[in-house]
């Protein structure tokens, strides 16, 4: 299934290989001479990150649950790390003490978060062995009991923060009898993650060349027509293109399966574009303004009159500053894909973990809320801070935050 | 050197020229000022409410029209005509008051009923209401019919005289194919429509008349009535964008719904700037004051206490126990001497900024789900929660120019005249980033927008006093439901879209062209 | 109309029922539900339906859903199974039984050849274990049911935190297992539809060292053992659930589905777009958009459904509810044809009774929609035209078809009485907390039916009954019910039944009626050994294709 291809490299101890990666990283950057610092100096590694959405794009469409597409998949994550470490490394102490704060400080924040959002589930009235039939009082104080709910809240509280803590217990699900939150995330966290790295690659694709076909072109029909396109897919909701989407091309063209995730990657098309396409948008537009702000600046003018390529004008001198505005947008801009996963999944019957967090807060099921609530935020603050680092990598000025 | 205000002045009048210049964002502005008056106006502009809907009228596409009458008539000899208290103008119009009232209706009942066919001949009979198994279908005499039902409605002729009963032949004009058919059976009172004629006087009904003898009572659906009169003068109603699925008026719901959608827009996004813009300058004036261990110790367990007391004996005990432990701390800090609580722990500026961190950290839909479910569905609960979401980035932003304000020379000049610090925050610092609050809070709206028909999708529309407010994101969402699977009731879905659609658009174009105005430089930050 | 329709109800019904003094009968019949010729072995035996939703848990014992029920089916068989037609109890993993002459204890013998899915033979053992354990459950909602066998009601009261062993169990509960096929059940009083109660998911067994060495984690796939006609192949979460034929099934050479596929589709529109495109073969709901497109439509299905939609009043707390003259008026006044021919348009049925019709029973006719007596009612209570009476609150869970019929009535009510009405809606566990504490003045319910007899209804509006939630109180009608609980003669019990509801739609009005729930949806012609019948039950084991 496709959700295994991802679950297995998880378990295989993607952990201990990330790690790894960071050592190898610090080691190249400490020791520029040692055969680690020489191998990642070569410049072919800088093209990276540039590679990385249409490589992972690659690898998605070939099969990403085989054995080839899992190892091609990790080889391309851990030379990101390893080229992002020795990269952080190497800017200086001002970075490293920078990214050194971020990562003390993020346990900080992932602590807080529990701790609010523990509180804040509780508060909403209802608890989550409220039923139609009624139970008999005393049965229902027996199955809060079961599951702990009798405790004072701060018991409560602690006994999850042990649990978390020491054995990495998420807790069961209150709702889902039998199953425990770490089920819940490994069944369904494949299914999201396959669906979100698609988007994110479609949407850098599309969107950054679309911008930047634009700001080379400006004011041209393409200029227009894409920006007009770039409109319409931020003006309608998700949950109004997607069945758009399903009507079209499933139901009339019958190209592709209404709903489901069985077969890969026809069941992989629809959803990813759907979700795709307000950020490609908003990605568009950004590279396209920053594009228009390089474009006309007096060096780029040199570069035409000395007769350059215009492929090699964009690839190498305006990219960096283009792009700025599009990591910057990133950060936020994948915690909003995230939720923005929610619809498409529940559209396209993507068995994702969109719709279990949702769910999650009408069932009241307090482990799942919390669990999830994690994930999410530690995704989120592991992005934010790759965003930052990326961003003050590109633009000096901010380096000093 | 210019003074501060002086300086501003002439900067809005530059903005003003530059973004007058660009057509896309004039045109923006157009918009959605004649949408936001469209919206506001709207109880001038159309007579019905977002909600009157006579369920009988059912989907009906844009310039649909119909006989204005209620869905039930009730006229007793002698007694008021019934009215109730809420309906449409023309409606009203056509009852109340004195004169002749004139119908012209056509009674009938309609049955629908599913037929299992085999081998050509009729296996059995059920209605298809209460799926209730019926012996024999009988229909006689020159006016009453069978007619055979497909997807779209009756088609084919009508049949008349016939008999259909159990393991009986199919008449002529039936077809005997298949394994179902479908049949509607419509028993006429009259062979032909009849007129009916009511008098009205003094407000009481005089006399009614009907196909040649007096009444004491009528009783008539609305359905029914092929043509209503008063006076003379035909009573109508039209539906210039049709009707959605429950027959309500599909213009006013889009009208209406304007109201709702703009309005979370634009108040939340007061939020946003409300909360965002303090607490952004706060922090960014606050970038070099030191936060020291003393200070920040004393916050926490001020905070902490006062949630514990706050889960034992309540809300107020807690905040009041947290500020009295935070207060006196406060006080007896600089009277303390150890040099550990005087350390410097960070800025708090940065502090401020950590907590924004760890805001942004919690998947915001969760949140506002969670304060929707706990607090209620009310509009201002909806317009706090959706505001609370986004000012995290207006923070951010207005941090940096603050930041970068700080330096500028007529800050310097007006510390240095004595000004004190709520005077250098609220009369320099704050006014000069109004353009770029503008232009975030004109883009944060459309943002809101999708938002709330984010949550009108999962289900959590907005209520007011039990009553739910459709906003364009909810009509959307009903629009989608509406359609079926070859496209019809396209209308309930496009026109909202469209309002919804333009709208963003113009508030984006209005965005885009403020930006350009106001700061040239600040092309590509987003 | 109302007639013809009531007599169909009845026809339907009058299946329903069972003779209760049977001392034995022989094995079920299954001849009638052959297939006629050969011929649909020629076609792929592999049915896809959509169970609407991700099931909770397969766990028989603790199951409440009507999608859980549905699996249950196949995975799982009681002593007694559903015929499918009828719904009467036919002989499941017991093959005969035998009923004391005065109705309190049945003995059933098992078939020597029931067999678990891995290939261990089914015992009366597991039988007593298994109801020991669902009694012994916390999580065990249905655990009343099991009160109508001695001693069980004394049994779960003193449920506590620490599990009482088995052997204290059998000598406290009115089970018994002298044998491995002989299992021997001491009812407290005569029960009519404990047969039926038999077939039920929470009398279902479960394979006893399976559970004990996994948990609640025994219903995952790899662990899973069940007795039913299906065993369980694969459970992926939100996306199927694949059943095929449990090899060491008793009547193996019966079935003729190979797999089954069940799928968790939620999204209304979705499951019809599938069903369109012969992605799936059976739905079991319809948008409501599309209900006119799908009434004409030859594979559409609607049934009458074993529930009833209703308002409660809250007589207790609500002051201006507490004369019974305008309960009576706002039932009166609210036009229920309309309700169920144009705003819901499913072909619901429209009703002025509570219970539907079902173990033969007839429900009283209720009082018919009535505007100028309503009003006239509503003037004898002291608010004439409405006049001086407070504006009434009505409340439901949040859900689209609610508020439709929420409006319609509130509409109904101020058109014909003149009221000030204002609706109120809340999400689903916010409303179940406030109906529980009587928070509401007139809030809307739904009631389905667990088993087929009127008892699993009219016992609801006991004094003190944990789903009354209206604070309604009548000594004779609590003392029909009592009677009807022990009565032996049908005949009679349908009586007492009968003079209760009266009591409650056409004298007191604690609820106001409004309609018969029906069952709608869509199943591929082809698809046979299916039958409508009132419960939705559908035994997998009948199901077979036919070619084109």
């Amino acid at each position: 299934m496709l959700a295994s291809g991802l679950g297995e490299v998880g378990r295989i101890g993607g952990g201990g290989l990330l790690l790894s990666a960071v050592a190898i990283g610090l080691l190249a950057a400490f020791r520029p001479q040692g055969r680690f610092g020489r191998f990642l100096a070569r410049p072919l590694l800088p093209r990276v990150p540039l590679a990385l959405p249409l490589s992972l794009l690659l690898v998605l469409l070939c099969h990403f649950a085989t054995p080839l597409g899992v190892g091609a998949a990790s080889a391309l994550v851990i030379l990101f790390v390893l080229w992002t470490t020795r990269e952080v490394v190497a800017q200086g102490r001002a970075m490293q003490r920078y990214v050194l704060r971020r990562l003390i400080g993020a346990p900080v924040v992932l602590f807080v978060l529990v701790t609010i959002t523990f509180f804040l589930v509780r508060l909403a009235p209802g608890g989550p062995f409220d039923k139609e039939k009624r139970l008999d009082p005393e049965i229902q104080e027996l199955v809060e009991e079961k599951y702990g709910l009798h405790l004072p809240l701060h018991e409560q509280y602690g006994r999850y923060l042990r649990d978390l803590l020491w054995k990495g217990d998420l807790g069961p699900s209150f709702k889902h009898k039998g199953r425990t939150v770490n089920d819940i995330v490994g069944d369904h966290i494949g299914p999201t993650a396959l669906l979100g790295l698609c988007a994110l690659a479609l949407t850098l694709l599309i969107g950054i060349s679309a911008g930047l076909l634009s700001g080379l072109k400006q004011n041209s029909f393409y200029d227009y027509a894409s920006m007009t396109v770039a409109m319409v897919g931020l003006a309608l909701p998700t949950f109004v293109v997607g069945p758009m989407l399903v009507l079209l091309f499933a139901m009339k063209l019958d190209w592709f399966a209404v709903s489901g995730w069985e077969r890969f990657p026809r069941d992989l098309v629809l959803p990813a574009i759907t979700l795709a396409l307000p950020f490609a948008a908003r990605v568009a537009r950004l590279t396209r303004a920053g594009m228009l702000e390089v474009v006309n600046q007096d060096y780029i003018r040199t570069a035409r009159a000395k007769g350059l390529p215009e492929l090699t004008i964009v690839l190498r001198h305006t990219l960096k500053g283009t792009l700025l505005p599009v990591v910057a947008f990133l950060g936020p801009g994948i915690a909003v894909m995230l939720t923005g996963s929610l619809v498409v999944e529940m559209i396209f019957g993507v068995p994702g973990i969109g719709r279990e967090f949702v769910e999650s807060a009408t069932n009241r099921d307090y482990p799942v809320a919390l669990g999830l609530t994690i994930l999410f935020g530690t995704l989120i603050l592991v992005m934010n801070l790759l965003v930052d680092v990326a961003y003050a990598m590109l633009d000096p000025r901010i380096r000093h935050g | 050197m210019d003074s501060g205000p002086g300086r501003g002045q002439s900067l809005w009048r530059d903005a003003w020229r530059r973004l007058r210049k660009n057509r896309f964002a004039m045109g923006g502005l157009i918009v959605v000022g004649l949408v936001s008056a469209l919206s506001f106006f709207a109880h001038l502009l159309v007579p019905f409410e977002p909600d009157y809907g006579q369920p009988w009228l059912l989907a009906n596409p844009p310039g649909f029209s119909h006989p204005a009458v209620l869905a039930e008539l009730r006229f007793d000899r002698g007694e008021a005509p019934v009215l109730p208290a809420s309906i449409p103008a023309p409606v009203r119009r056509s009852i109340d008051g004195d004169g002749t009232l004139e119908y012209l209706v056509h009674e009938y009942a309609d049955t629908e009923y599913r037929l299992k066919l085999r081998k050509g001949r009729v296996e059995s009979i059920r209605r298809t209401e209460g799926a209730a198994p019926v012996e024999a279908i009988r229909v006689s005499g020159s006016h009453e019919f069978v007619q055979r039902l497909s997807s779209g409605g009756p088609v084919g002729p009508e049949i008349h005289d016939v008999l259909l009963e159990g393991d009986g032949a199919l008449p002529e004009g039936l077809p005997s194919d298949g394994s179902i058919l479908m049949l509607l059976v419509r028993r006429p009172r009259t062979p032909e429509p009849e007129s009916i004629r009511i008098e009205i006087s003094q407000g009481k009904v005089l006399s009614i008349q009907r196909g040649g003898s007096a009444l004491d009572r009528l009783r008539l659906e609305g359905r029914q009535v092929l043509r209503v009169t008063k006076n003379g003068r035909e009573g109508r109603l039209t539906h210039l964008l049709g009707t959605d699925l429950v027959g309500r008026d599909v213009l006013s719901r889009v009208l209406y719904g304007g109201r709702i959608s703009l309005a979370v827009g634009a108040i939340a996004t007061l939020v946003t700037v409300l909360v965002g813009v303090v607490y952004g300058a706060l922090a960014g004036y606050l970038a070099r004051t030191p936060l020291r261990w003393g200070g920040a110790s004393a916050f926490v367990g001020a905070g902490v206490a006062g949630l514990l007391l706050g889960f034992r004996a309540g809300m107020a005990a807690g905040w009041m126990l947290a500020y009295a432990i935070f207060a006196s701390a406060m006080l007896a800090l600089p009277r303390m001497s150890l040099p550990l609580l005087r350390r410097p722990m960070t800025t708090l500026g940065e502090f401020l900024m950590r907590i924004i961190d760890i805001l942004e950290a919690i998947p915001y839909m969760f949140l506002v789900i969670l304060l929707m479910i706990s607090f209620g569905r009310d509009i201002m609960t909806l317009f706090i929660a959706l505001g609370l979401v986004q000012w995290l980035t207006m923070a951010r932003i207005v941090r940096g120019q603050v930041l970068s304000l700080k330096e500028k020379e007529f800050i310097e000049a007006a510390e240095m005249s004595g000004a004190g610090h709520a005077a250098i925050l609220f009369r320099h610092l704050i006014p000069n980033t109004l353009g770029v609050v503008i232009v975030y809070a004109t883009l944060t709206v459309p943002a809101i927008i999708l938002q709330e028909s984010f949550l009108a999708f999962i289900g959590l529309t907005v209520e007011s006093g039990g009553r739910t407010l459709d906003s364009w994101g909810s009509l959307v969402n009903q629009g989608r439901q509406s359609l079926t699977s070859s496209g019809g009731n396209w209308w309930v879905l496009l026109f909202p879209s469209l309002a919804m659609a333009v709208t963003l658009f113009s508030l984006n174009f209005l965005g885009d062209g403020l930006r350009d105005a106001l700061d040239p430089k600040l092309k590509g930050r987003s | 109309m109302r007639n013809l329709a009531l007599l169909a109800l009845l026809a339907i019904a009058a299946c329903g029922g069972g003779d209760t003094k049977r001392t034995s009968v022989a094995s079920g019949d299954k001849r009638a539900f052959l297939p006629e010729d050969e011929s649909w072995k020629s076609v792929p035996q592999e049915l896809i339906f959509n169970n609407q939703s991700e099931p909770e848990t397969l766990d028989p014992a603790i199951m409440t859903g009507v999608p859980e029920h549905s699996l249950a089916l196949a995975l799982c068989e009681g002593l007694t199974s559903h015929d499918p037609r009828t719904l009467e109890p036919v002989p499941g993993v017991a093959e005969r039984w035998e009923v004391g002459v005065d109705g309190k204890t049945y003995t059933f013998h098992l078939r020597a050849n029931a067999k678990w899915s891995n290939g261990e033979p089914v015992t009366s053992q597991d039988f007593l274990w298994s109801w020991y354990r669902a009694m012994e459950e916390p999580d065990c909602d249905y655990a009343y049911l099991f009160f109508y066998v001695d001693g069980a009601s004394a049994w779960r009261e003193g449920l506590g935190a620490a599990k009482r062993p088995l052997a204290e169990f059998v000598q406290r509960v009115g089970l018994e297992a002298p044998d491995e096929r002989t299992f021997v059940v001491r009812l407290a009083a005569p029960c009519a539809y404990f047969l039926d109660l038999c077939a039920f998911e929470t009398f279902m067994p479960v394979h006893r060292a399976t559970v004990e060495k996994h948990q609640l984690a025994w219903t995952q796939h790899a662990n899973w053992v069940g007795n039913g006609p299906y065993r369980l192949v694969e459970w992926s979460p939100r996306q199927h659930i694949v059943m095929a034929k449990n090899p060491h099934y008793w009547d193996l050479d019966f079935l003729k589905l190979t797999k089954i596929t069940a799928l968790p589709v939620d999204d209304m529109d979705q499951a019809w777009n599938k069903f369109l495109k012969r992605e799936v073969h059976w739905i079991r709901s319809v948008p409501s958009a599309k209900i006119d497109e799908a009434k004409r439509n030859p594979e559409y299905f609607v049934q009458p459904y074993l529930g009833s939609y209703f308002y409660r009043f809250n007589v207790k707390t609500c002051a201006h509810l507490r004369d019974k003259r305008v309960r009576m008026a706002l039932s009166m006044a609210v036009n229920r044809e309309t309700i169920t021919r144009d705003i819901l348009r499913a072909g619901q049925i429209p009703a002025e009774w509570f219970c539907p019709a079902v173990g033969g029973y007839e429900p009283p006719k209720g009082l018919a929609y009535n505007p100028d007596a309503a009003r006239a009612l509503l003037a004898e209570a002291g608010y004439p035209g409405g006049e001086g009476y407070p504006t009434l609150t009505l409340f439901f869970n949040t859900q689209e078809d609610h508020k439709k019929v929420a409006e319609g009535v509130a509409q109904m009510w101020r058109e014909n009485l003149g009221l000030q009405v204002t609706l109120q809606n809340a999400e689903w566990k916010v409303y179940l907390k406030q109906v529980e504490l009587l928070d509401y003045q007139v809030a809307r319910a739904g009631w389905i039916g667990d088993f087929g007899d009127p008892m699993t209804f009219l016992d609801m509006w006991v004094t003190g009954g944990g789903n009354n939630n209206t604070g309604w109180s009548h000594a004779r009608y609590d003392e029909l019910i009592a009677k009807a609980r022990v009565e032996v003669d049908p005949r009679r019990r349908l009586d007492y039944f009968g003079e209760a509801e009266r009591i409650v739609v056409e004298d007191e009005f604690p609820i106001l009626p409004l309609y018969m729930y029906v069952n709608q949806g869509m199943k591929v012609d082809r698809l046979r050994g299916w039958y409508e019948n009132i419960r939705d039950l559908h035994p997998f084991q009948y199901m077979y294709f036919e070619p084109e």
